[in-house]
């Protein structure tokens, strides 16, 4: 599945928040949990404290009674002496003991095999059996910590009855073998309803009373009484508080569920609430992304378009963010471009026009090359040779200086254009000068831009010579110095003044078409040669004037082709 | 990357999730003290009981207070103490009823750590901690000299085999040698230390002495029955008593005591808890902490009143 950014960014923005809420929600549970725990524990820890000190002071009441019983000489001088007579004195006395929360005090005397019971519903001499005996002896052999009392079913009564209990012996008049015992029994089930029932009993826990040695004495369950106390499993919370005279354990078990259920409640409506809200919150999440992402949108659509080929549109410049200047970029890019085609087209079309306007060039001098072809020959026939001659020369000097203005020629072939067109001048200004040509025959193969000597020879007729004296002379020579070539044209007119030269020299026009070929001529040869490439003008007044060309020998037209 | 993000918060969520749960077990488990004092008879033992449970408290040990029926029933408290030994406490602290029979502490003056609270026995050099009971009786004997120029002195004692009353009897026939002028014409011992037995005392004393001028008795309950007693008489002797208890200082505000030297019981029961924990923390502490011991009279016996029953807690008598 493809997701656009901004499903991306919502949801991010969600995946986060949940993650946020889920974890602090779990945090918030895990804290609370231990803290309810804690309280709950020390809650229990200190009822159980309480449960502990009722139990410590039945406990020590009970073991009260059986020392005082026990140290009290007359009881035991009763003992000691203890015949049928002294029965019911003896039996009363023992009842007298029996108060708050002893149930009964038992007198066990094993020389004469009976027991003696003070209970609330009887005071009576019963004989013992052998397992009578034996359980009593037990019994009476107490604990190995002599402040703990023994935890008992009482064997010499019908209904088994569960009692704790603590034993004293009677000794003889010498203090040396026993003769009784006086054993003071607490009764479980009032234990119970004094001490777990009215304070150890918590609804959401299960309390009960241990032995030193683990057995439940206690308990609301009396099926388990007298059971080693099973070993805590599951999820529970023990809580164990030991009496300290005593030293029975009073024990809480407790579901941690039922105590901490309710968070576990909370934390569930915590993850449900959490949900809802970013579902909730999607909608603000989903307007505020939309606006943040106009200008992205904006940009996307307008590259569609732009891609379409519309250079016209420009991105939306929505705001200075990096989403703003994205625009911008794009929008100059855009424009770049644009100028740049325009220049293309612009290009092309100036090319085309061009070429169509070379075209008609090309057509113009054709027809006129005809046209005085026809007169030439209609001279021929009517015996005008000189007029045929003339018309031959101009029509070669058309078509020298039509062709491609920019190319190179060969030195004879400059040369001989320069023929032609001093024969129309003279014939213009009937021979009142003479031009002499001196080339060397090894040069006039060089190659030359065109039309580079006429113009000096052009200037040398209009400026240099006087046309009214029939003595001019223009001398035209082609040097070879090494690598270098010279192109010389000396006249012997009048000169110039230093003024002149200047103004020549610098390319000044005297008038519209004076001075174009000079200055034309030196532009060409700085264009092709550079530095290489140079005119110069000599003069003095009265003595004539001289043109110097001088440029590298090339005997290859394409070397110096721009 | 998504994958991995999704991973690990599961993970996470995993973690968090089964941070709890299992069984948990706490059991409170205190060092345990045994206390064997002499009897519960009395206001005095009653404020060393209630001193020896609030320290409990503060300290964080667990106490058991035992005593036989009355202060002369060593038989019980010697089956008591036997029983208490046998029990292996962390510290055994005892108010002997007969400072001469002590022989059962024997098996325990090795293996457990022993103090006496309130009453020493010679036999076996154990911390002790109770008040300076010859002091009592020197300043019991200082007080009543101060009022009775001369003539005929009686003490009233608990009894002798205590350490505690055969003590304030010694500091106070030494000190009374320091005034010729007073008599010590007789002193007779109460078997019980008990109100009843004093009366008993008391009419002796008059029938015999009837010029007596002061009579010192060692313990509260005997200075309230000889209180009582001269009430009967109309006699007019200056009685001095021992213990802070607040029968006996109502009576002292009353003029019918001239002065009590005061033992606070609560002080003591406090002390006793505070060294024996002081002690099992390994700490060095003093072989005799000694209480502080002021003589109450007309004067202060409000001032000591309020304050006694402030620190025992209003309705607590």
């Amino acid at each position: 599945m493809k997701l656009g950014l901004q499903e991306k960014i919502i949801g991010s923005i969600l995946l986060v928040s949940m993650v946020v809420s889920i974890v602090l929600s779990i945090v918030f549970y895990n804290n609370s949990v231990e803290v309810i725990e804690n309280n709950y524990v020390s809650s229990v820890t200190d009822n159980l404290t309480v449960c502990a000190g009722i139990f410590d002071d039945v406990m020590k009441e009970t073991y009260y009674t059986a020392v005082n019983a026990a140290s009290n000489a007359d009881l035991q001088q009763m003992v000691r002496e203890y015949d049928s007579r002294t029965q019911t004195t003896l039996l009363e006395r023992m009842n007298s003991y029996r108060s708050g929360n002893i149930e009964s005090v038992y007198c066990y005397l094993p020389g004469q095999k009976v027991i003696l019971k003070a209970t609330p519903s009887e005071m009576v001499e019963q004989e013992c059996s052998e397992t009578d005996m034996q359980w009593l002896s037990d019994v009476a052999r107490g604990q190995e910590n002599p402040l703990s009392p023994k935890y008992h079913t009482d064997q010499t009564e019908l209904v088994k009855k569960r009692s704790f209990t603590y034993t004293k012996p009677i000794y003889d008049e010498a203090g040396e073998s026993v003769v009784g015992y006086i054993m003071a029994n607490a009764d479980e089930r009032d234990i119970f309803f004094g001490c777990l029932q009215g304070y150890g009993n918590f609804s959401d826990g299960r309390s009960y009373i241990a032995t030193p040695d683990g057995r439940i004495a206690s308990s609301t369950n009396l099926k388990s009484l007298g059971q080693q106390a099973p070993a805590a499993e599951g999820d529970v919370i023990v809580t164990k508080v030991t009496a300290p005279l005593s030293r029975y354990t009073l024990v809480t078990v407790s579901d941690r569920s039922v105590i901490t259920g309710h968070i576990v409640e909370t934390r569930n409506r915590i993850f449900a609430l959490a949900l809802l809200f970013n579902l909730m919150a999607c909608i603000p999440i989903l307007i505020l992304v939309r606006r943040m992402m106009r200008p992205v949108k904006n940009l996307e659509e307008v590259m569609v378009q732009v891609g379409q080929g519309d250079l016209t549109v420009r991105a939306q410049n929505y705001s200075e963010d990096e989403i703003g200047r994205l625009s911008q970029g794009f929008n100059n890019m855009i424009q770049q471009v644009e100028d740049l085609i325009d220049a293309l087209v612009t290009e092309k079309l100036l090319k085309k026009e061009a070429e169509i306007e070379a075209l008609k060039y090309q057509i113009t001098p054709h027809f006129m090359y005809n046209t005085l072809n026809s007169i030439k020959y209609a001279a021929v026939l009517q015996n005008a040779d000189e007029i045929a001659e003339q018309l031959e020369a101009f029509i070669e000097l058309l078509q020298l200086s039509a062709s491609d203005r920019g190319s190179f020629i060969t030195v004879r072939q400059e040369i001989h254009m320069v023929h032609n067109y001093v024969k129309l001048q003279m014939f213009r200004y009937a021979n009142s000068f003479d031009v002499q040509f001196d080339v060397s025959p090894e040069i006039e193969d060089c190659y030359i831009p065109g039309l580079l000597i006429q113009p000096l020879v052009e200037n040398a007729i209009l400026h240099g010579i006087d046309l009214k004296r029939s003595d001019g002379v223009i001398t035209v020579r082609v040097l070879r110095d090494n690598k270098e070539l010279a192109i010389k044209v000396e006249d012997n007119g009048r000169g110039m003044t230093a003024e002149d030269l200047t103004r020549l020299m610098n390319g000044e026009r005297k008038s519209k078409f004076s001075g174009i070929g000079v200055r034309n001529v030196r532009e060409r040869l700085q264009l092709y040669y550079g530095k290489q490439g140079n005119l110069a003008f000599y003069s003095r007044e009265n003595h004539g004037t001289s043109a110097v060309i001088t440029m590298p020998v090339s005997y290859d037209a394409e070397e110096y082709t721009i | 990357m998504k994958r991995n993000v999704i991973t690990g918060l599961v993970l996470l969520l995993a973690c968090l999730l089964t941070g709890c749960g299992g069984t948990t077990e706490t059991t409170v488990e205190k060092p345990t003290l045994c206390v064997v004092l002499k009897a519960m008879d009395s206001v005095h033992w009653m404020s060393v009981q209630d001193g020896l449970e609030q320290a409990a408290q503060d300290y964080d040990v667990s106490v058991n207070i035992l005593w036989p029926s009355n202060e002369n029933d060593v038989d019980a408290q010697n089956t008591i103490l036997r029983d208490v030994i046998a029990s292996k406490p962390d510290a055994i602290a005892v108010s002997p009823c007969d400072s001469e029979q002590v022989d059962v502490l024997e098996q325990a003056k090795d293996t457990i750590p022993c103090f006496y609270i309130d009453t020493r026995a010679e036999q076996f050099d154990f911390p002790y901690i109770g008040a300076d009971n010859e002091n009592i009786g020197r300043l019991a004997a200082r007080t009543l000299a101060q009022e009775v120029e001369n003539g005929q002195i009686a003490v009233i004692m608990g009894n002798n085999r205590q350490s505690t009353h055969a003590e304030r009897l010694q500091g106070f026939t030494e000190e009374l040698k320091q005034y010729p002028a007073l008599e010590l014409c007789t002193v007779r011992e109460s078997e019980t230390s008990s109100y009843l037995e004093s009366m008993k005392c008391m009419k002796e004393i008059l029938q015999a002495y009837p010029e007596v001028k002061g009579v010192f008795c060692t313990s509260a309950l005997m200075v309230l029955g000889a209180m009582e007693e001269l009430d009967k008489a109309e006699a007019v002797v200056k009685l001095v008593g021992v213990d802070m208890q607040s029968d006996a200082m109502s009576g002292v505000e009353d003029g019918k005591i001239l002065a009590l030297v005061g033992q606070n019981g609560y002080e003591i029961g406090y002390q006793t808890i505070r060294t024996m924990v002081q002690y099992l923390q390994g700490k060095d502490i003093d072989h005799n902490v000694y209480v502080e011991t002021p003589v109450i009279t007309q004067e202060n016996a409000a001032e000591y009143l309020e304050k006694y029953l402030t620190e025992r807690g209003e309705g607590n008598d």
